[in-house]
Formats: C-alpha cells, sequence, structure tokens
C-alpha cells in the first residue's frame, strides 16, 4: 500500500567529482575584472571627530564623538540614458560602507558588472529589503556575509542591521575622567533595521550631474558628499533631537545626507583584483593627482 | 513500506588526487518527506534542495564540535535524537561558558520543514537561518560565524564536501554552511507514530479504546490550540505559565514584535505580546520533557494539572492571557482547563501514541 505521498525533487544525480587541483584555471594577471564605475562616498566627518546637535527642541548643544558610522548597500540600480533601469545582483554590488575602514574620510565603492552605455543616476537602498532579506539564500550571500559580524540581529525575522551610528556625549567622557558620580548624559546609539511593524529600509537616488559613459577603457568616477550631520538636521521637516524615539525621522533622513559632487568620467581604467590587492596591503596610493 | 523508496538517489563518487582509489560512498536516500496527512511545507525546496551531498554535510556540521568556542560543544550537546532532539532532562541548558545557563528549553528539532517560525518567541522565520542563533549565543556556542567558517576551511574534509554541495568558488562561506544544515534538518521529518499509523490506517495503527477516548478528550480540550497534524497551530500565545522570578528580562514574542531593539523590560511588559511563546508541537511530546519554554514543568502530567490549575504552578492572568484558557462556569469566571483525573489518564495515554520510535532510531539522522 502507498502511504505516503512523495514528493521527487530533483530526481536521480549522479555526480562525479574530481577533488584534483586544477591547473588550468590560474589567473592571467593582465586579465582582471574592469571596474565599471566607482562612487567616491567622501564623508563629512572621521571616527573621532567632534560633531553638535541639539539636545532637545529648545535645548543646548551637544558635543559628541563619533565612535561608529556604518550602512549595508543593497539593490544597486543604475538608469541609463535613455530611462532603462539595470539592476546589479547582490552578490556583485551588495557592500558594507564602515567609516572606520576609510582612507581618511573616503570609501570608494567599486561597480562592476554594469554593460556599456550611458547613464544618468544610480539608486540603491540603505539596508536590506524584506523581498531580499526573506527571498533566496544563494542572491543575499554576500550581504549576509558582509553583515555577519555586527550588522546581525540574528534574533530577528529579518536579521539585518541597515546601519548603525554610535556617538559618545562629551559631558560623559569629562564625567568618566573625573570619575563623577552625576547622571549621565545621553549617549547616541541608533541601530535601524525591520523591526516588529517599523520598515527602517529606504531608497536613495542620486542623479549625476553629466551622464557618465561606461566602456572598457574608462573607470569613471562619480564624487559623493556624505553629511552625517543632516541625520539630525534635515532639508525639510522637523530636525530630530537626541532622545527623539522616532527611528522613522532617522531613516527617512538617510536620503538627505547624499549630495551629489561631481564626476570624473575619464577616470583612467582599473581593475577590481588591482584595487582589492591594495586594500589588502593597505597601499595607500592615493588618487592619481585630481584637484577638486 | 514507509516511504516510497527514491526520493532523491545520489550516488557519489569520489576520485582522489594522489592515488587512484575511488572511495564509494554508500548510496543515500533523502529528500523532503511529504507524508500524506501533513500541510505543504514552508521549507522553500527551490531555494535549497535537499539531496545527499547537502544533507550529509549538514549532519557533519550537526555533530561537529567546530560549531561551538572552544570546539567544545555540537548542535548535538542540547538537541539528542533519542528524546527528539531535545537536551534529556533539562529545563535550560549550560552553553560553553561555565556557569552560564541559557534562557529558554531546549526545542525538539522535528518537521521544522513545515513550520512558519523558529525558537520559542518566532525570532528567526526562514530554516536556513535558524542555526545562527545557536552559534553565535553567548549562553550557547558563543562562536562567530567568521570564525566557524575559518575552522572547516582549515579542515581537510570540508572544502571538498561544500564543493560537492554547493560547487563555485569560495563553497565553504557561512550562507553554505547555513543551507546545508538546513537539509539536514529539513530532511527530519516525524509522521511515523502509532497515531500516524492510525488516521492512515496502516498496520500498527490499532488504537485501543481508552487511546481512542483520549483522543476525543485531546480534540475537545487540547485542539484548538494543539491543533492539525503538527500538533500546533503555529500561534503565539499567553498560556498563564507566569513570569519565572530566576529569568526576570524575559520578554517572550514582545522582545520580537516590538519595532524597538532595545526594548526594556517596562516597555516589554506593556506590550501585548508579552510572554507570549509559540504553541509547541506535541509529536513525540513523551520525549521532550521537560515541558514549557523554560522548562518549568518536569511530567506530562504535571502540564496538565496545570492546565487544570489544580497544582503549582496555577495559570496567571496576565491581560493578555489567551482567551480559551478562560472560560465561564456558573457565571464564574474559570481559568484553564477543566479535567477529571481519568480524562487525563486518557489524554496521556493518546499522547503516548505521538511517539514515533522510526523517526527516534532514524540511523540517516544519528551521528555518522
Amino acid at each position: 500500500m502507498k502511504n505516503l505521498k512523495n514528493i521527487l525533487f530533483g530526481g536521480i544525480a549522479f555526480l562525479l567529482v574530481s577533488a584534483c587541483g586544477s591547473n588550468d584555471s590560474e589567473l592571467d594577471p593582465n586579465i582582471g575584472t574592469h571596474v565599471s564605475a566607482i562612487i567616491k562616498l567622501d564623508h563629512s566627518l572621521a571616527i573621532g571627530d567632534e560633531f553638535t546637535i541639539q539636545q532637545q527642541a529648545d535645548g543646548e548643544n551637544q558635543t559628541l564623538i563619533l565612535d561608529k558610522f556604518k550602512f549595508l548597500v543593497s539593490d544597486v540600480v543604475v538608469k541609463t540614458a535613455d530611462n532603462q533601469m539595470i539592476s546589479i545582483p547582490n552578490n556583485v554590488a551588495g557592500s558594507l560602507i564602515d567609516l572606520s575602514k576609510a582612507d581618511d574620510k573616503e570609501i570608494q565603492m567599486y561597480l562592476t558588472g554594469i554593460p556599456n552605455g550611458e547613464y544618468k543616476s544610480i539608486s540603491f537602498g540603505i539596508g536590506v529589503s524584506e523581498e531580499v532579506a526573506n527571498g533566496s539564500a544563494d542572491e543575499q550571500s554576500k550581504l549576509f556575509d558582509l553583515a555577519a559580524a555586527d550588522m546581525n540581529w540574528s534574533w530577528n525575522p529579518n536579521s539585518y542591521i541597515f546601519s548603525k551610528i554610535e556617538a559618545t556625549n562629551k559631558l560623559n567622557m569629562m564625567h568618566h575622567m573625573a570619575k563623577s558620580e552625576t547622571e549621565q548624559a545621553d549617549d547616541l546609539w541608533i541601530h535601524i533595521g525591520k523591526k516588529g511593524d517599523f520598515d527602517g529600509y529606504r531608497t536613495v537616488t542620486i542623479d549625476f550631474p553629466q551622464n557618465i559613459t561606461v566602456k572598457s577603457e574608462v573607470s569613471p568616477s562619480v564624487h559623493v558628499k556624505v553629511n552625517i550631520e543632516k541625520l539630525f538636521t534635515p532639508n525639510d521637516g522637523a530636525s530630530v533631537y537626541l532622545g527623539t524615539p522616532s527611528t522613522v525621522d532617522f531613516a527617512d533622513n538617510y536620503s538627505n545626507i547624499f549630495e551629489i559632487h561631481h564626476v570624473h568620467p575619464l577616470n583612467e581604467a582599473i581593475n577590481l583584483e588591482d584595487v582589492e590587492m591594495d586594500m589588502d596591503h593597505d597601499d595607500d596610493s592615493g588618487d592619481s593627482g585630481h584637484n577638486h | 513500506m514507509k516511504y516510497l523508496k527514491l526520493l532523491s538517489v545520489v550516488l557519489l563518487s569520489f576520485v582522489g588526487c594522489d592515488d587512484d582509489q575511488k572511495e564509494e560512498i554508500p548510496v543515500f536516500e533523502i529528500g523532503l518527506e511529504q507524508p500524506i496527512n501533513f500541510p505543504a511545507p514552508t521549507y522553500d525546496i527551490n531555494d535549497n534542495p535537499i539531496d545527499a551531498a547537502g544533507f550529509e554535510l549538514g549532519r557533519k556540521l550537526f555533530y561537529d564540535v567546530k560549531l561551538s568556542d572552544g570546539n567544545t560543544i555540537s548542535c548535538a550537546e542540547c538537541h539528542n535524537q533519542a528524546f527528539a532532539f531535545t537536551h534529556h532532562g533539562h529545563d535550560l541548558s549550560e552553553g560553553v561558558l561555565v556557569d552560564q545557563l541559557g534562557v529558554r528549553n531546549s526545542q525538539p528539532i522535528q518537521n521544522l520543514a513545515f513550520m512558519n517560525a523558529f525558537t520559542w518567541d518566532g525570532s528567526v522565520e526562514l530554516l536556513w537561518r535558524q542555526p545562527v542563533v545557536p552559534i553565535t549565543e553567548k549562553v550557547e556556542m558563543n562562536e562567530t560565524l567568521e570564525n566557524v567558517i575559518n575552522k572547516l576551511k582549515q579542515d581537510a574534509n570540508y572544502p571538498t564536501k561544500f564543493e560537492t554541495a554547493f560547487g563555485g568558488e569560495d563553497a565553504v562561506n557561512p550562507v553554505n554552511m547555513l543551507k546545508a544544515l538546513a537539509q539536514f534538518m529539513g530532511a527530519m521529518v516525524s509522521s511515523n507514530s502509532k497515531y500516524d499509523k492510525y488516521v492512515r490506517g496502516e498496520v500498527g495503527g490499532d488504537f485501543s479504546d481508552e487511546e481512542k477516548e483520549g483522543m476525543r478528550l485531546f480534540e475537545n480540550k487540547c485542539a484548538s490550540c494543539h491543533s492539525g497534524e503538527l500538533f500546533t497551530n503555529q500561534e503565539f500565545v499567553n498560556n498563564g505559565i507566569g513570569v519565572n522570578s530566576k529569568l526576570p528580562n524575559e520578554l517572550g514574542r514582545a522582545r520580537i514584535s516590538a519595532s524597538n531593539p532595545d526594548l526594556t523590560i517596562e516597555e516589554g511588559k506593556a506590550h501585548p505580546d508579552y510572554y507570549k511563546f509559540k504553541v509547541p508541537s506535541l509529536r513525540n511530546v513523551e520525549k521532550t520533557f521537560p515541558y514549557m519554554h523554560d522548562g518549568r514543568i518536569v511530567l506530562l502530567k504535571q502540564v496538565l494539572d496545570f492546565y487544570d490549575t489544580d497544582t503549582y504552578p496555577y495559570i496567571q492572568k496576565m491581560d493578555n492571557l489567551d482567551v480559551r484558557l478562560i472560560q465561564t462556569i456558573d457565571e464564574k469566571e474559570v481559568l484553564g482547563i477543566p479535567m477529571t483525573e481519568e480524562e487525563k489518564e486518557s489524554i496521556i495515554l493518546f499522547l503516548e501514541t505521538l511517539t514515533d520510535d522510526e523517526f527516534l532510531n532514524d540511523t540517516r539522522f544519528a551521528k555518522p
């Protein structure tokens, strides 16, 4: 009697695996992954820098020292001159921007796999959407890896922490030094994710002041200012103050912090393997002589 | 015959490098089993198909101490097959750190491919992501994914097994490790208890009159929550177990459904999901003692006494106590589920028919 209904997934497979190291896959050092474009993020602050924000709506300014500023980038989409949207897979373009890894205040996002052509804008998500987080495991492999160490709430259905900003109130630093028992001032600690009914995933769009051309001869560089303080003082609407429990405002304000500065459409072509090697060796060979 | 004997048969044949010896791994039958009396799986079989290579790798990982800090314990430490993959006799479990107890009772690993959410508070909704919790929790294995991956990369056997299971460059990565564990756990289906044979009309499924009476009583008194073939409606409820004074930080489901990741105890207590926990499956319940989210109740009989509000612990009426546990009898409010001693005995006889010895002794799930 056939008493169970079985699902036959995948059928019969016969695998013959050779564990031998192959000699035919050695990389030709002259062939690499062409960097289609570079997004250079120039932050307004470095880790350890001081900045001031208001403690309350009518309160005094408080001075804070930036300890941590990082965010996950997913779902990168570039828009062609004729308004086609081209999505770059998260296993290629997914990134963790971490100010503690910056060269001074600059972080370069190297984009690969963009088809040749003219482009007018780029958009990306801050964090990881529900669709991606609950979707294919394989398609979020890189994001998951990037988030594993410090951007991960393993005990949350969407396990990604989208962004973190942490700063120490200077008053507390002085109190610590004096070993004062007085009441502590607020330190800043904002972690954004998808939690309960709140989803802090936001999409940012950056329009280029002039179209960039992706082609093998160049690796165009787009310079973007990241105004960290604007997380608290948006262009529109009410400011967000220390102690404000509104994560919504902080999440929304991420769209205010990015500001296009200029582009270098004819930046010399580079390969990803070369810049990764530079990063591994902590080589600060620097920019090839741009004066702004 | 329990299974149609062809789920997915993968014959693996390894060819060594340094010599021409061929290591034949025995033909291995594994896949996602769909018992005819079960609901549709929640496991995404297209995203992570279960095959012999992935299952076998997942099993190796499950029984490997490399997943823990200091290589001290494996998943099997607290998930022992003989007890439906729970921690025999432990209310709470010590992890790798001496004197550091976890805060929740180890749950059985069975039929997870049919569940919507995992852990007592539903903190994880995808099976492949579940192992991150025990691996990284300080009171459990206290390890980082990065360290685990590094250990596996340095191992003599794992890199080949990962490549066989998943292919591609850098096959030893966190997602592949978790996918392998999910394949192993997803294949762990308990569906051959006496009860299953009874409902499917199979040999070995003859219920005594008392067991039939127990089933009738169970359906009347317990099945509004422990419903269906999984014996859980998969809801999160406050069952009146009350605060454990040794674990004052416990918030239950409120920790997950609150939008504030740094919820204080006071905020958590005010949340409508405070002290709600997932209704557990009762399959193999005879073997999974002690009971409740914190393992507070040792015997099955005592669990029924609790719901009957007979003896300590009594049902605690928090604001969000499940309404199914509040009845009005003779215009008086009665908490819990009234049961006579005879009825409890019959219900326990029925619950014992949920024990699946074939699952508890299935060598495919045992340490190889």
